[in-house]
């Protein structure tokens, strides 16, 4: 009832409003930073990208190209990230099971350690979806 | 008049069916009934949990927070994880701060904001309400209702908050305002007394007017002078000269002129890249150097270098134990390297100094005056004393601050809401009220939304204590008693190391519990001749030119005290060569050469591991394999899981591993 | 069908249960209709005969009824309200919240609770005018204008005390700038205003006796008055009216059995003579009642009607530290809180002295017995001038005061 009541006020008031003046948008401006920054904020995109950049970025390089500064002493080289093809193929449950006991639980290179003492199980997470999403900004 | 009565008969009937239906039909009702359509379960939890269990109204009342939430009689799926993808108002509460902060001892509004006593969508202030001062806050800036109770400066479950607190300290905000009290109120700036021997009038006049022309990470803000204003402030700034006799004063003309060749080799090897940024390289504690040479004048440095805590009595900076030879060396060298061109002020403003001795008095009496309208003395004081309250108003509540009361000038084309005047006000504080005192501080686009998010939630309500979260465990520093304390605090460890969480961070060593990690011959020439454990890193332990007393006084004082009884001081097991044979195993198998060097090769990520049989204790080494986050949170080591084994073995093998050999 | 109802209505009617609730037999005859007034309670507050001038609509306007009837609803939905408020500090606002959110019909029985009170004050003072501009209060009633006078303080009082149970923003400051007013009294009154806010700011002491006054006493005066109000229209021979026209029967009673009853004892009796105009009265139940019936009908649907689409402004907690500018009073305080803009004296205490003084005065000044009962008679013009300019300048400075005062009580304009 009340909403009725809003509903013939509200019409009343454009009507007014009408008459006088054109109210234009006004800027939302700490929402628009904030919409900017996007990953830069604090989504689980973001998240995975400050685990990312901690313990990953080493070996597998700030664009998960596998060119960190680490990678020239591996042998294998460290994962691709931005091989679209090659993550596509990936799912998750190997990235995780990657991430989480290492290199050598999934058959690949010992030289990637397991995580899953150092990592709680939503940083594992928000890993997977920040290496996934990786694949897709490039 | 029978008619007459029967028809408006009709009409009272109606009124108080339309009183009815308005019951009836109200917007909860109709949620909840939506709710059970989609929910085959209805009003049964998958816990069996009492309140979300019949239709109803439903309140969390938070007597301790002075609140009563009715979100949840809409919001019905918050604490059930099976609606995590179920529609708007039904859907599961994202990640897992309810299991931190139980809504049944909480509530909602306390972080959310919004009127919790509403149970239709306008009228729980979603949006902005009339007659609602607490507007449900954007998710963008959520953290900011933490800070509300966590009084600590930082909170770990909210990064933004805490970047948002540190920058806060950083930027010296206390200096003018009143803020809660975990910002620490401490000078940001040098001391002023006895500026006038540091540095020339020219330098003064274009730092005050931007002082990011000289040092582009200052963080001395720019305060928007007019060239009047800067020349009475150079005029009192210059006036202060008295400061003029350390105890090892080092005559005004030196006899003989500095080696430039021997000063660098100085500067190189006491590590003052490790602090003072040059060329862009280095560390972030102490000024750049990069133009130091246009800014000092010389025989001053040489006397700041022989006498650093005379001139600095907060001991930021070590005091090396340079001769006077060194001192003229390095101030030579600096001189000459760190300079570009000399400063010199415009025609305009050498118009604008004073003639005679009664001009120049009023400058400086004016210039005093400025020094407290534009708060100097918040970060500087003279001779360790302020000369004016804080300027600013106080931001305890600034959160709580009504937006009706918000003066927007000419910015009618924002939407009017508190965080929105807040981040403009910080980030130009101007932009509101040209005659505004408050400095520039360049702040980036996220440096001044994460201070806006951190003051959003300085608010002063009827919290009960037991919600509060106070700074707990960050121990005061107290100085160490005997001879170890005044080694301490003239090398200043505390400036790089920390112990119990209080100093600085620059160096990766925390002291608490060195004693147990180190070994004390390596401790005691490590302390006489540090050498690079970590290579990659620009922060490097600077030469002290200590002696071989004070060096073995200070390595027994940290194997003897800073200890941790978890530790083992002496290792149990017998490291036989067939454990190290297996450890050795382990150590190739598990790739720990990627990241450290053994046996000439390897990465550089973590530390070498060539010498560390000779610098690390058995005990130490065993107990971080086991558990490395125990020891340090922020470390990247992963924790791989050892057995006790496991970490015996790899013990045994790193033990071999001495240099001398 | 019908006869077998009319057969159950007949013996339920002739049964005893039904004849020791109802004394009169079917409504059919001019006794009966005159027996269900004089043996019913409420309605023997009624004669059982009433002047025909006195019924005529547009002569009264029905405006004291409505004023009462305003009043029981006042009553009802206070007691209703009064169930889940708690009149401290810091749960009053909060009650109110629960009311207006999630006690049953509480929004309605609030803004019913709301809207009656604002229009009770005005009927009130509507009702005054149409006492003075028809000359109702000439000899012999001008002791009930007195109590009339009594009872408009008593609705602007209760009207005044309600308005700070919320503890809203609204009521703290209306109330703060209220009262301040009654300090701008010489000498006493910094003292009238302590005295009435127990205290010398707006806080737990007024909230407590602004309860106590808005839900015990002045209801409690007001049924007094309203009593003796009722009792004096009856005494002084029902309401007012014109000039009553034609020869009047004289009739002689004769106490029975030659005596008369006093106050206090049986006295010898004497003959009472009256003078009767039957073609000027007509009987209560058949002209009075059913327009009081439609009266009520249509003034609770409407009351219904605004109740459900407007609802009673309810601001932020009362906050001291936060002042509202401009803080207003309410409005029926408005027009004088716009002359106290001009001089606090003149509006804070000459101008509702003189008000209440000459209002208690009037009825003994203006004593001319001509044209009683007539609306506006040219006969009254100098009076009637007067009072309607100062009817209409007060409510010009209210609307004033009420529409056209912004911030720093600047003239602004509402649209």
């Amino acid at each position: 009832m009340t909403r009725r009541a809003a509903g013939v006020v509200v019409l009343a008031w454009a009507f007014l409003a009408g008459c006088t003046e054109d109210s234009q948008p006004k800027r939302d401006i700490v929402m628009d930073v904030a919409a900017a920054m996007g990953e830069g904020f604090d989504t689980p995109a973001s998240r995975g990208g400050e685990l990312y950049s901690r313990y990953c970025s080493v070996c597998h390089g700030a664009t998960g190209k596998g060119d960190g500064f680490n990678a020239f002493n591996l042998n294998p080289k460290p994962r691709n990230f931005s091989d679209t093809a090659f993550v596509r193929q990936l799912d998750t449950t190997l990235i995780r099971e990657a991430i989480s006991r290492g290199g050598r639980a999934v058959g690949l290179s010992g030289l990637m350690p397991p995580w899953r003492y150092t990592l709680t199980k939503r940083d594992i997470d928000d890993l997977v979806i920040y290496v996934a999403k990786l694949s897709a900004t490039e | 008049m029978k008619t007459a009565i029967c028809i408006s008969g009709v009409l009272l009937f109606i009124s108080f069916l339309l009183i009815l239906q308005d019951d009836f039909n109200q917007q909860w009702k109709q949620v909840q009934q939506r709710f059970a359509t989609i929910d085959e379960n209805r009003f049964y939890s998958a816990d069996g949990d009492a309140y979300a269990a019949e239709p109803g109204v439903k309140q969390i009342v938070v007597s301790g927070l002075d609140r009563v939430d009715r979100c949840t009689t809409c919001h019905l799926g918050v604490q059930e994880s099976k609606y995590a993808h179920a529609v708007a108002p039904f859907t599961t509460h994202p990640g897992d701060m309810l299991r931190i902060h139980d809504p049944k001892e909480f509530g909602c509004t306390a972080c959310h904001l919004g009127q919790g006593y509403a149970v239709s969508f306008e009228t729980a202030a979603h949006e902005k309400l009339e007659f609602w001062n607490e507007t449900m806050l954007p998710r963008e800036l959520l953290q900011a209702t933490c800070g509300t109770c966590h009084l600590s400066e930082e909170v770990p479950a909210a990064p933004q908050l805490t970047r948002g607190r540190l920058l806060i300290r950083d930027k010296g905000c206390s200096g003018c305002h009143d803020l809660n009290n975990f910002f620490e109120d401490t000078p940001r700036g040098p001391d002023l007394e006895g500026i006038g021997n540091k540095t020339t009038p020219a330098w003064l006049y274009q730092w005050l007017k931007n002082p990011r022309a000289y040092l582009k990470d200052s963080r001395m803000p720019a305060f928007r002078l007019s060239d009047h204003e800067i020349v009475s402030l150079m005029e009192f700034l210059m006036s202060l000269n008295t400061k003029d006799s350390p105890p090892r004063l080092i005559k005004e003309q030196p006899s003989e002129e500095g080696n430039e060749d021997d000063g660098g080799t100085l500067v190189s090897e006491s590590r003052c890249i490790s602090c003072h940024a040059i060329h862009g390289r280095g560390g972030k504690l102490a000024p750049e150097l990069e133009r130091v040479g246009d800014k000092v004048r010389e025989e001053w440095l040489a006397n700041f270098l022989r006498n650093v805590h005379y001139y600095q009595p907060e001991k930021v900076m070590l005091e090396y134990n340079f001769t006077d030879r060194n001192a003229l060396d390095i101030a030579a060298y600096v001189l000459g390297e760190f300079s570009e061109e000399a400063y010199e002020l415009p025609d305009s403003v050498e118009a604008l100094l004073p003639r005679s001795e009664s001009q120049r008095k009023d400058r400086i009496e004016q210039g005093r005056k400025l020094m407290a309208k534009y708060g100097c003395d918040g970060c500087h004081t003279i001779s360790g004393k302020r000369l004016s309250p804080r300027v600013g108003p106080k931001l305890t509540n600034i959160g709580s601050r009504l937006e009706s009361t918000l003066d927007f000038g000419k910015m009618t084309d924002v939407v009017p809401t508190l965080y929105n005047w807040m981040y403009m006000k910080v980030k130009q504080p101007a932009v509101f009220d040209s005659t505004s005192i408050m400095p520039d501080f360049h702040l980036t686009d996220r440096e001044a939304l994460e201070i806006t998010l951190a003051l959003l939630g300085n608010r002063e309500l009827e919290y009960s204590e037991e919600y509060l979260v106070r700074e707990s465990e960050r121990s005061l520093y107290r100085k160490p008693a005997g001879a170890f304390g005044e080694l301490f605090e003239r090398y200043s460890c505390i400036s790089c190391h920390s112990i119990d969480k209080y100093g600085g961070d620059i160096s990766t060593a925390p002291l608490t519990i060195e004693g147990s990690k180190v070994q004390y011959e390596w401790l005691k020439d490590y302390l006489l001749n540090p050498s690079a454990i970590r290579p990659l890193l620009a922060e490097r332990m600077p030469r002290f030119r200590m002696t071989e007393r004070e060096a073995a006084l200070m390595a027994d004082y940290i194997k003897k005290v800073y200890v941790s009884d978890d530790i083992p001081g002496f290792f149990e097991y017998e490291l036989t060569s067939q454990s190290a044979d297996a450890g050795r195993r382990l150590f190739m198998e598990l790739g720990c050469r990627s990241c450290h060097i053994v046996e000439k090769t390897g990465g550089y990520v973590g530390p070498q591991l060539d010498d560390v049989g000779d610098r690390l204790e058995a005990g130490w080494l065993f107990s971080w394999l086991r558990s490395p986050l125990t020891y340090n949170a922020e470390t990247i080591h992963p924790d791989y899981g050892f057995s006790e084994e496991q970490a015996k073995q790899l013990t045994a093998y790193l033990m071999t591993k001495r240099g001398a050999q | 069908m019908k006869p077998f109802l009319e057969t159950w209505v007949r013996r339920l009617t002739a049964g005893r249960v039904w004849k020791s609730f109802f004394r009169h037999g079917p409504v059919n005859t001019d006794l009966n209709r005159s027996l269900v007034i004089t043996s019913n309670v409420a309605l023997h507050l009624h004669p059982v005969k009433v002047r025909r001038d006195s019924v005529r609509f547009w002569y009264t306007i029905g405006l004291g009824g409505l004023s009462f009837l305003l009043f029981l609803v006042l009553v009802i939905t206070g007691i209703l309200l009064a169930f889940y408020y708690v009149p401290s500090t810091t749960l009053a606002y909060r009650s109110i919240k629960d009311i207006d959110n999630v006690v049953s019909y509480g929004r309605i029985l609030r803004n019913m609770h709301r809207w009656a009170a604002h229009g009770m004050v005005i009927t009130v003072v509507l009702h005054m005018c149409r006492v003075f501009f028809t000359y109702a209060f000439a000899n012999p009633r001008e002791f009930n204008w007195v109590i009339g006078v009594f009872l408009l303080l008593s609705t602007i009082g209760l009207s005044f005390t309600g308005y700070l149970l919320p503890w809203d923003q609204l009521a703290y400051w209306a109330i703060t700038v209220g009262t301040s007013m009654a300090s701008y009294a010489p000498v006493v009154g910094e003292k009238i205003r302590y005295v009435l806010l127990g205290g010398n700011v707006v806080g737990q002491g007024a909230l407590i006796r602004f309860y106590v006054l808005h839900c015990f006493v002045l209801p409690a005066a007001m049924i007094g008055l309203l009593a003796v109000h009722f009792w004096r229209v009856r005494k002084d021979g029902g309401i007012s009216g014109p000039q009553l026209v034609g020869t009047p029967e004289r009739e002689t009673v004769t106490a029975f059995p030659s005596k008369s009853y006093g106050l206090m004892a049986i006295v010898p009796g004497q003959d009472i003579t009256a003078e009767r105009y039957p073609e000027h009265y007509v009987l209560t139940w058949t002209h009075l009642i059913p327009k009081e019936v439609l009266a009520t009908i249509i003034a609770i649907a409407a009351l219904n009607l605004v109740s459900v689409f407007f609802n009673a402004p309810l601001e932020e907690l009362a906050d001291p530290r936060v002042t509202p500018n401009p803080a207003k009073a309410p409005w029926y305080f408005l027009g004088l809180q716009e002359l106290v803009h001009y001089s606090a004296l003149v509006g804070g205490v000459l101008l509702p002295a003189l008000t209440v003084i000459g209002l208690l005065c009037i009825p003994y000044l203006d004593t001319r017995r001509e044209a009683t009962g007539v609306w506006l008679s040219r006969r009254r013009l100098v009076p009637n001038v007067i009072f309607g300019l100062f009817v209409v300048s007060m409510t010009v400075l209210i609307i004033v005061g009420t529409f056209f005062r912004g911030a720093n009580w600047a003239f602004v304009t509402p649209w």
